[in-house]
């Protein structure tokens, strides 16, 4: 391991002395033993995954040989093993996540497979909205029973596959049941961020809870979808506002779901209604104006665009200023030039004008706290820009030529600055 | 009460409910097997494949009209369907409800499609379309569905047990043969 021999080195050199080098040593060992932890839970869990599969593929062939008894024995057989090593787990090793994690995973697959297998002896057809939640439901215990973030992790995609299958296909299941189930996992995940607040696990949540809400919001849809584009923004603007939490923000950058989820679903959103083709739509006037007011789509809107106005004044602070960065703000900007793109096409030179802004502030910012990140991520949301009116403005190639110049010296210089600056600084 | 007792309880009652679903399933389809009127359906298949479920053949109808009876009905609503025999014995839907009919045998199914008015045909799917055979047979029966469906000589028929209006599919047959037999049959003259 590399910190063994900079260990020798600083101990060679005497940055660092022999009682400190031990115990350096010694931290690194309990470390490395909980790294090694994990591979195990990791392997644990697909290997129980893939025997799980493995078994459900074994017996669906021969089947017709088997009579209707011993089909309906095998049919229960991997629930049985699946609770068994779930026993085993709970009672012999609670403190395992390798037991715990990988007998939760084998048990959630084995649940399906016996529910499935019966379906399959009767030729019972079933509603695969109904089945999934069934099937989702019987698992939910096992998340605090065992502790089990894999099983809260199916479980979330489940519940999110059982919500698209009844809010956009058809089902006789309620869409109710979508929200009730997913705010069940809710405690589990409070857990972890009490609890284990660096773990893996936690990140992956961080990822597939807000994914699901934003799959999920979709089927809000009543008859009135422009109205789910505000609700949309509003959505993507609450999430970023959540990743600017402190809970959220103080870890990796790459863990920050809600954050990069918020920012790219803005991003997208501003980027697509650049276009003018949308608005031309939204403005067309051969409807109520009033009517949009009156599905499900307003209030939903509503709430969201309460929501993310409040965590604005809730967010981080610096000693007693709010701190707010560029796309906090950008919801507000976008509600106005919404309200006008319902009467004329002219809201698409003011959402160029407003991703142009968010770019010159996500620049500044980069500049003012000397972050390349974020100063080339304010300079792509402009190439973006550009490249986009490239495809639909009747400008003459010279003047796009020129642009796309001016564009990439603007990356090169602003870099360059940037350098430079921290060069002297040193 | 101590934790681990709570959590041992817990664990025991989420066994029960794991094990009572598919159990529940077992005794109500037994429950129709032992109990039910036996039917025979006209069949046409096709085949396409489940992921879940292995594979099947998706069975249709030839008898799957019937007359509406009840108020205005879409596509995927649930309806009760009564049920006669025709000379040859086979299954004939006669009327469709909204609601279990009394005094006669029926079948729960659904609106396929059309918007009728009562007094109006509307087209029957019915619940047991799935026929799950090992995924080696799946094929080849549908292409013996597929020569029998062609040769007017000859006819395929499911057998459906049917109890208060809830069905187990048991078995397909052409000209009276299991399907199964039947491609087992020409896996051998093949050989």
């Amino acid at each position: 391991m590399s910190i063994q021999k900079d260990i020798k080195e600083l101990l060679g050199a005497g940055v660092i002395t022999d009682e400190v080098a031990e115990r350096l040593e010694t931290y690194y060992e309990g470390k490395k033993g909980s790294s090694s932890n994990r591979l195990l839970v990791i392997f644990g869990v697909l290997g129980a995954i893939l025997v799980g599969l493995g078994i459900i593929l074994i017996l669906a062939s021969n089947w017709d040989d088997f009579p209707k008894s011993a089909k309906t024995f095998f049919a229960f057989l991997p629930l049985v093993i699946g609770q068994g090593l779930g026993a085993y787990a709970l009672l012999k090793k609670r403190d395992s996540p390798a037991w715990t994690e990988s007998s939760s995973a084998f048990l959630f697959f084995a649940i399906g497979a016996s529910i499935s297998l019966i379906s399959q002896i009767y030729n019972i057809e079933g509603d695969l909205g109904f089945f999934l939640m069934t099937w989702s439901l019987l698992a939910l215990p096992i998340i605090y029973l065992l502790r089990s973030s894999i099983a809260s992790l199916l479980y979330i995609g489940w519940v999110t596959w059982f919500g698209v299958v009844v809010g956009y296909d058809h089902s006789d299941a309620s869409l109710i049941m979508y929200w009730l189930m997913f705010m069940a996992v809710i405690p589990h995940v409070v857990y972890l961020f009490r609890q284990k607040p660096e773990s893996n696990f936690l990140s992956f949540h961080n990822w597939m809870l807000p994914g699901s809400v934003a799959i999920m919001l979709g089927t809000f849809a009543d008859g009135n979808e422009y109205m789910l584009v505000l609700a949309y923004f509003a959505l993507f603007s609450l999430f970023y506002g959540l990743g600017e939490l402190k809970a959220f923000s103080r870890r990796h950058p790459a863990t920050n779901g809600p954050r990069i989820i918020g920012l790219g679903g803005m991003i997208s959103m501003l980027m697509a209604f650049s276009f003018d083709e949308i608005w031309k739509e939204m403005s067309r006037g051969d409807f109520d104006f009033v009517d949009r007011f009156l599905g499900a789509e307003f209030p939903i809107a509503l709430i969201l665009v309460g929501g993310s106005l409040t965590l604005l004044f809730l967010g981080p602070k610096e000693g007693q200023k709010r701190v707010i960065r560029p796309f906090g703000w950008t919801l507000l900007a976008f509600i106005p030039i919404f309200v006008i793109g319902q009467f004329t096409v002219f809201a698409t030179l003011l959402i160029n004008v407003l991703i142009l802004v968010m770019g010159i502030l996500t620049i500044r910012e980069g500049t003012q706290k000397e972050h390349l990140g974020i100063l080339n991520f304010g300079l792509l949301i402009i190439t973006t820009l550009v490249i986009c009116r490239f495809f639909d403005t009747e400008l003459p190639f010279l003047v796009r030529g020129l642009l796309f110049v001016a564009v990439g010296v603007g990356f090169f210089v602003a870099n360059y600055l940037i350098l430079k600056k921290r060069k002297k600084d040193e | 009460m101590n934790k681990q007792t709570l959590l041992i309880i817990g664990f025991v009652l989420m066994v029960l409910a794991q094990w009572a679903i598919p159990g529940q399933m077992i005794l109500n389809s037994e429950n129709v097997i032992a109990k039910g009127k036996e039917w025979r359906f006209r069949t046409a298949p096709a085949d396409p494949n489940d992921p879940f479920r292995g594979k099947y053949i998706t069975l249709r109808f030839e008898d799957n009209k019937a007359f509406n009876m009840d108020e205005n009905l879409k596509r995927g609503d649930d309806i009760y369907v009564t049920l006669g025999e025709d000379f040859a014995g086979f299954a004939v839907p006669n009327e469709v409800y909204s609601y279990p009919p009394s005094g006669a045998d029926y079948v729960k199914a659904k609106v396929l499609y059309g918007s009728p008015k009562p007094g109006e045909e509307l087209f029957i799917e019915y619940p047991f379309n799935r026929f799950y055979m090992d995924e080696e047979k799946a094929y080849p029966a549908e292409l013996a569905y597929r020569e029998s469906s062609r040769d007017p000589n000859s006819t395929a028929w499911a057998v459906v047990r049917i109890k208060d209006g809830n069905p187990i599919l048991l078995d397909v047959l052409i000209d009276g043969i299991p399907i199964a037999e039947v491609v087992e049959e020409q896996e051998i003259e093949l050989e």
